[in-house]
């Protein structure tokens, strides 16, 4: 930057007679702007936790229509006539709670399948109690999703389900799809893991059998505490977590869309679920440390998963800068199994950005929905089975 | 991009990284040192120093110092969590009533019998498919085999492993 457009940025230090100030007297100003600006920023503080308390938990109308459980599937209301006969689920994390897929009205993954003309549902898992600390990927997997999966068959009088999962969702999703393949009728996978041999991560070498003994950490605390996953996510990137984002905002607490934003983002990042003690040793332990999914040798309930088997429609959807799952994570997973009609696309984005961000809700999910659409039949003037509950 | 190459691995990594740091820290300053500094300046140069900050921290996060440190803390945590556990069991006992590891105990036996009832179920459901499919295709022709009900069966796996699905599991449809 030369001297001159330097000086030109400074013309708020000039005088009424236009002569430049003497470096006291600058001083002196910017202390006093940066002074009024902080009394600015520090009149919206006490709005912040009543702005807080308002967050929505979810912007598009739905309905519980099953309940299993800890497990609530929601039915979200079609803006219109049904326009596809098969449903679509949505298959969330255990780590998180599922409505970051429809945090605000203008990020909202699930509205774009809504608005298309899709039966759309989402699976909330709940909140596993210390009961719950045995369930592993059988009792998830062959138990409440494929039951969710029956449910949704009866239903909609579809024979096969449109399956979205995210995160370890999406891992799940390949399970099902994997020992299950005649009910899935296309498969996307947002950001999700199938190959944990990579060492990108800091989540693949902290989970590694020399730096972490799984089944001593879920002996001693039943289930994976929400705090203890609070912390790791937090700490992959410190600086980020604990510096940028505090002072980004006291930057920006006069700018009202920012804040709302910002106050979103972080409920829902610090909503954190704890997870299945079971479910969380074979995770890691099957997963990150032995790689058993991409290598074909998991075995779930009594069979062994084998990716070859999926043979349905695959989107692979995945970010190039994402912390927990790394590309090198995701990007195998389509030479690995059996289909013949499968697609990847990668954004320049972060594991959240993936799903909420600007570019993706433009580009990735208009792209998604299409995707979808000319794969899935459509109705002729039929009423959608199903009628929300109005609960 | 894989652990060696980023973990420095001897006791100094700290120290080592917090040199990094400071030299980083110095050349995110030094192309304006001297120069008037404009606000746009000063950000830049902030942003390069969390950068720079945020580098350090992620080598400091792979490092084998760390990673050491990290797991001799577990293990000093979940030891301590253990006695704890094994106290409050005792306790229990001592008062007569029952521990997380008696309900835990009788909750496992109910899964076992659960599995063993679903895994019957399951294997009526698909002799009753065969039988159905034999019926459809006639006395002369083959039966086809179960839609993938049979594939890839593995023995079942018991302990850490593939733990069975609840069937105490209490479904209920909402209206």
């Amino acid at each position: 930057m030369t001297h001159t457009s330097a000086t030109t940025q400074h013309a708020s230090f000039r005088g009424t007679d236009g002569h430049e100030l003497p470096p006291w007297l600058r001083m002196q100003r910017s202390i006093f702007n940066e002074s009024m600006a902080h009394c600015r920023r520090m009149a919206h503080l006490p709005q912040l936790y009543a702005k807080m308390t308002q967050i929505p938990k979810g912007v598009t109308p739905s309905d519980v229509v099953y309940e299993a459980d800890r497990l609530r599937l929601l039915r979200y209301r079609p803006q219109g006539p049904i326009r596809f006969k098969t449903p679509l689920v949505f298959v969330f994390a255990l780590v998180n709670r599922p409505y970051i897929l429809d945090i605000l009205p203008n990020k909202s993954v699930v509205s774009h399948f809504v608005r298309a003309g899709f039966d759309t549902y989402l699976i909330d898992w709940g909140k596993p109690t210390y009961a719950d600390r045995h369930l592993g990927f059988d009792a998830y997997v062959n138990g409440y999703l494929r039951d969710v999966v029956r449910f949704l068959q009866r239903s909609s009088g579809s024979r096969q389900v449109n399956i979205l999962g995210y995160c370890m969702g999406g891992t799940m999703s390949s399970i099902l799809a994997a020992l299950h393949p005649q009910l899935v009728k296309n498969l996307i996978l947002l950001a999700t893991g199938i190959d944990f041999s990579t060492r990108e991560g800091l989540l693949n070498i902290w989970n590694d059998a020399h730096n972490f003994d799984v089944d001593s950490f879920v002996d001693a605390f039943g289930n994976c505490p929400a705090e203890y996953l609070q912390a790791c996510f937090l700490m992959l990137k410190p600086v980020r977590s604990f510096v940028t984002k505090p002072v980004s905002l006291y930057e920006k607490l006069d700018d009202k869309k920012y804040v709302e934003e910002f106050l979103t983002m972080e409920t829902w990042l610090n909503d954190n679920v704890p997870v299945s003690g079971q479910i969380f040793r074979e995770f890691v332990k099957y997963l990150y440390q032995q790689n058993q999914l991409a290598q074909n040798r998991l075995v779930v309930g009594r069979r062994t998963v084998n990716l070859k088997n999926i043979t349905c429609p695959v989107l692979n959807l995945m970010a190039d800068h994402d912390d927990l799952v790394p590309p090198s994570q995701s990007e195998p997973f389509n030479d690995l199994t059996g289909s013949q009609d499968k697609e990847t696309i990668r954004l320049a984005a972060g594991h959240i950005g993936l799903a909420m961000g600007s570019a993706a809700q433009k580009q990735l999910w208009p792209h998604a929905v299409d995707w979808l659409a000319r794969r899935s039949e459509v109705v002729e003037e039929e009423e959608p089975t199903v009628r929300p509950s109005g609960s | 991009m894989n652990n060696e190459s980023k973990s420095t691995g001897h006791p100094g990594d700290l120290l080592h990284l917090w040199y990094d740091l400071v030299s980083h820290a110095t050349e995110a300053y030094q192309p304006w040192a001297g120069a008037t500094m404009s606000p746009e300046v000063l950000r830049q140069s902030r942003s390069n120093l969390y950068k720079a900050w945020g580098d350090s921290w992620e080598r400091f996060l792979r490092s084998s110092s760390f990673l050491d440190n990290n797991r001799q803390y577990m293990t000093g945590t979940l030891e301590m969590k253990k006695q704890v556990r094994e106290f409050f069991n005792w306790l229990h006992h001592e008062m007569q009533l029952a521990s997380a590891d008696d309900v835990d105990q009788i909750m496992a036996t109910l899964r076992r019998l659960g599995e063993d009832l679903r895994e019957q179920l399951e294997e009526i459901h698909s002799r009753l498919d065969d039988f159905g499919a034999r019926l459809h295709a006639g006395p002369t022709q083959e039966a086809p085999a179960g839609k993938g009900r049979d594939e890839d069966v593995s023995p079942p796996e018991r302990g850490n492993g593939g733990r069975p699905a609840s069937l105490a599991r209490h479904t209920r449809r909402v209206r």
